[in-house]
């Protein structure tokens, strides 16, 4: 009984350790700019990079790809987002976009809008998005 | 009206539970039991009611119902946000407090009927104390309601329009299926946990509650992997998100348990015929249902972010006290059986019977917490190092698909073990042709795919058992009808062999490729041609579509965005699919650039096999219906 038990502890810490060693290779991390900014720019390494789109720097590029700039406010980044564009995106909104660097230019082909956490309606009415209970 | 008729009902309904938690007498319990049923179904009628008839001064029919939402979205709203799925998760949890009464309960005690009761209590607390489906709407937002009032007979403002249901989630009518199969599957979980921890409650009376366990996890069980393989279906076949299957938290916290339920009907069998592994047992049974809340949890907690989580403030706090609770009832009742434990026989035959159980039993544990980690780990991760980060697909690849090899090996093995060891060389000897045939067929498996040499051993594994089961039942089928427990182990086996022939060419062999084209091109992917038609757009009520007619074979099929109206999120895309036996062509617009459009076609292998595998494992139940 007391084995078992004993087997059974260290089976549980092998499969934690070999998790947590193989886990640190194949996470895909949230990075601001600044943040991104100390990665090295060739790495094709896929990460998460959010920022707010800087205003009207949103212009066409090749093949149906949107580019754009965004900011954290220290360092700003160009885009090249080549992927479904959501209805509210917009100038100075935030973004998360899913891609990799390649020449000091971010592609990335998924977007999620991040609300701010004031939303305010058509009709002007402000929800704080963020305690909003439903 | 009907939000105050709800809260009362709801009350009544808790106040009957109370009473049959407090009641000793073992004389009433049957009524109270099948008056809560009625409750609960009363109480789910009411809400449908209120969504048919857009009483919109109800704060959830407001928030996620709309006037323009068709029929059957309207009636699958009940269950499209938080609230309203709690109100389905007690009606569940009360149709199994009936069923269990009716076919499971076996002493004469009543520490069941408690249990149960306190359950269904604590998750009924939810509705009266923090947010119901019911709460009536005092303060209008611009579109649908922003506060609510958790009293009946209030003044009540109506808001005008609904805010529709989520687009996501009124794309097709398996919202109406997928939901109730898998809360059937998972809340039945409830049912091992329940009969368990009474049975060892009042120190342990009779052999038999494991055999209860058993039979009470098996539908559950079945539930549950149908809801997993339709909502897998769902993904695939109307999203177009790609795949069948995404490691999204959400569906790992329904895998979880699946993985233990699935190890808990292996190693019961070894208690109920040897009297070993008692203990293991005990854990197995009240883990699933543990695993049940802390997965509802993360995922409903808000502490994680997926494409299914609704998060609201309190139900985090409110489940993690209820997973201390039940958690101290489980270590308690183990704790005063320690000499029952003592009691459990050792597995003597390490390669025999229940060696093999063994086995499965620490692979398919094994995997479960690996999925636990993986689901886990972010949230540790922020917690301690402040930065955020999602877990890539390739971690569970890279773990779960060795043990997927070890259990395929294991399945092969055991479609012939004694209860001592197992002779290698007369099983040998005896399935000399079938190793033979199934090496040939892996072979040219492996040369017609170009595959690499993991490919090999995996096919030939999943061939192998194919073979080897399928001879056994033509054999069998001959001379009598399959019934009993082993036809059911073997035809399910027969399954997973298939589902694995599937997996591996689907995971090994597809591809896809993005093209840039206009109405009216033809386009070449991978050695067919698919004519391009002019695109035309559909108005509905609730959203426009935008359909690209594909032609291929002289078939035509459509690849369409959704845009729905009144809401924030992105367009929606639907897949445009081209069956074969052997793969799938799918194609998903990804991008329209005035009357450029942007597709990716994906060459999916394997998907029918893959299907064909789930439905051959889910119909071995058929073995199991006793005349």
């Amino acid at each position: 009984m007391k084995k078992n038990l004993f087997l059974i502890f260290v089976g549980i810490f092998i499969i934690i350790f070999a998790s947590i060693r193989i886990a640190s290779s194949n996470t895909i991390y949230y990075y601001t700019t600044t943040e991104a900014n100390y990665l090295s720019s060739t790495s094709d390494q896929r990460i998460k990079l959010g920022g707010f789109v800087v205003s009207d720097s949103v212009k066409k590029g090749e093949l149906g790809a949107t580019e754009f700039l965004i900011t954290d406010g220290n360092v700003t980044m160009k885009i090249s987002f080549d992927g479904f564009i959501p209805e509210l995106f917009q100038d100075e909104m935030g973004v998360i976009l899913d891609g990799y660097f390649s020449d000091d230019i971010f592609y990335s082909d998924d977007m999620l809008v991040k609300h701010d956490n004031e939303y305010i309606s058509e009709d002007g009415e402000v929800y704080d998005v963020e305690n909003y209970s439903e | 009206m009907i939000s105050s008729i709800g809260i009362l009902l709801t009350w009544v309904g808790s106040l009957n539970l109370i009473i049959l938690f407090f009641s000793n007498n073992k004389k009433i319990f049957q009524s109270h039991v099948r008056i809560n049923l009625l409750i609960h179904f009363m109480l789910f009628c009411l809400l449908e009611i209120g969504l048919f008839l857009d009483d919109f001064s109800i704060f959830y029919i407001a928030n996620h119902s709309a006037a323009t939402t068709p029929p059957i979205y309207k009636f699958a709203s009940l269950w499209g946000s938080l609230d309203g799925s709690i109100l389905l998760w007690n009606f569940v949890l009360s149709i199994y407090f009936y069923l269990y009464i009716k076919f499971y309960k076996s002493t004469t005690e009543i520490y069941d009927i408690k249990i149960f009761a306190l359950i269904i209590l604590f998750f009924n607390g939810f509705t009266i104390f923090s947010s119901s489906p019911f709460a009536g709407c005092v303060q209008l937002a611009s579109i649908g309601c922003q506060d609510f009032t958790l009293l009946p007979f209030q003044d009540l403002v109506i808001s005008d329009t609904g805010r529709g249901p989520n687009p996501l989630l009124q794309n097709h009518p398996l919202m109406a299926i997928h939901p109730p199969i898998l809360y059937l599957g998972y809340i039945g979980l409830v049912l091992p946990f329940v009969i368990s921890t009474s049975e060892l409650f009042n120190n342990y009376k009779d052999e038999n509650w494991i055999k209860v366990a058993e039979k009470a996890t098996y539908f559950p069980w079945l539930f549950l992997t149908a809801g997993i393989t339709l909502g897998a279906a769902w993904s695939y076949e109307v999203l177009g998100w790609g795949g069948y299957w995404a490691w999204d938290p959400v569906e790992n916290v329904s895998f979880i348990p699946w993985l233990l339920a699935t190890a808990f009907l292996h190693s019961s069998k070894t208690q109920i015929k040897e009297q070993t592994l008692i203990n293991w047992n005990y854990v197995l049974s009240c883990l699933m249902f543990l695993s049940v809340i802390f997965g509802t949890f993360i995922t409903r907690s808000g502490v994680l972010i997926s494409v299914h989580a609704f998060s609201n403030g309190n139900i985090g706090t409110y489940l993690l006290i209820g997973l201390v609770m039940f958690t101290g009832l489980f270590v308690y009742i183990g704790i005063k059986n320690v000499n029952y434990f003592k009691s459990s026989k050792k597995v003597e035959h390490l390669f025999g019977r229940s060696g093999f159980f063994v086995a499965n039993n620490i692979v398919l544990s094994a995997s479960a917490l690996i999925v636990l980690i993986g689901t886990t780990y972010p949230i540790f991760y922020e917690s301690f190092f402040s930065k955020q980060l999602t877990m890539g697909r390739s971690f569970y690849d890279i773990l779960v698909g060795p043990l997927l090899l070890i259990l395929i090996y294991l399945m092969v093995f055991s479609t012939k073990v004694s209860k001592v060891n197992l002779n290698l060389k007369d099983w040998l000897s005896e399935n000399q042709n079938q190793i033979n045939l199934s090496l040939i067929l892996s072979i040219i498996f492996t040369v017609y795919f170009n595959a690499s040499y993991k490919f090999i051993i995996t096919i030939f594994g999943s061939i192998l058992l194919i073979i080897v089961i399928s001879k056994n039942i033509l054999r069998r089928f001959k001379k009598t009808k399959l019934q009993g427990k082993y036809w059911t182990g073997q035809i399910s086996h027969l399954g997973v062999g298939i589902f694995a022939v599937g997996l591996i060419m689907n995971v090994t062999q597809s591809y896809s490729n993005e093209l840039i084209i206009s109405a009216g091109d033809e386009v070449n992917f991978g050695d067919k041609e698919f004519l391009i038609l002019s695109p035309f757009e559909e108005i509905k009520s609730e959203k426009n579509v935008i359909n690209l007619p594909i032609k291929f074979n002289n078939k035509e099929k459509y690849a369409s965005l959704n845009i729905f109206k009144n809401s924030s999120q992105q367009a929606i895309s639907s897949p445009a699919v081209f069956r074969s036996i052997e793969s799938d062509t799918y194609v998903t617009i990804k991008v329209i650039d005035e009357d450029k459009y942007k597709l990716i076609f994906r060459e999916n292998y394997g998907i029918f096999i893959l299907w064909l595998g789930l439905g051959i494992s889910s119909a071995s139940f058929l073995t199991r219906i006793r005349k």
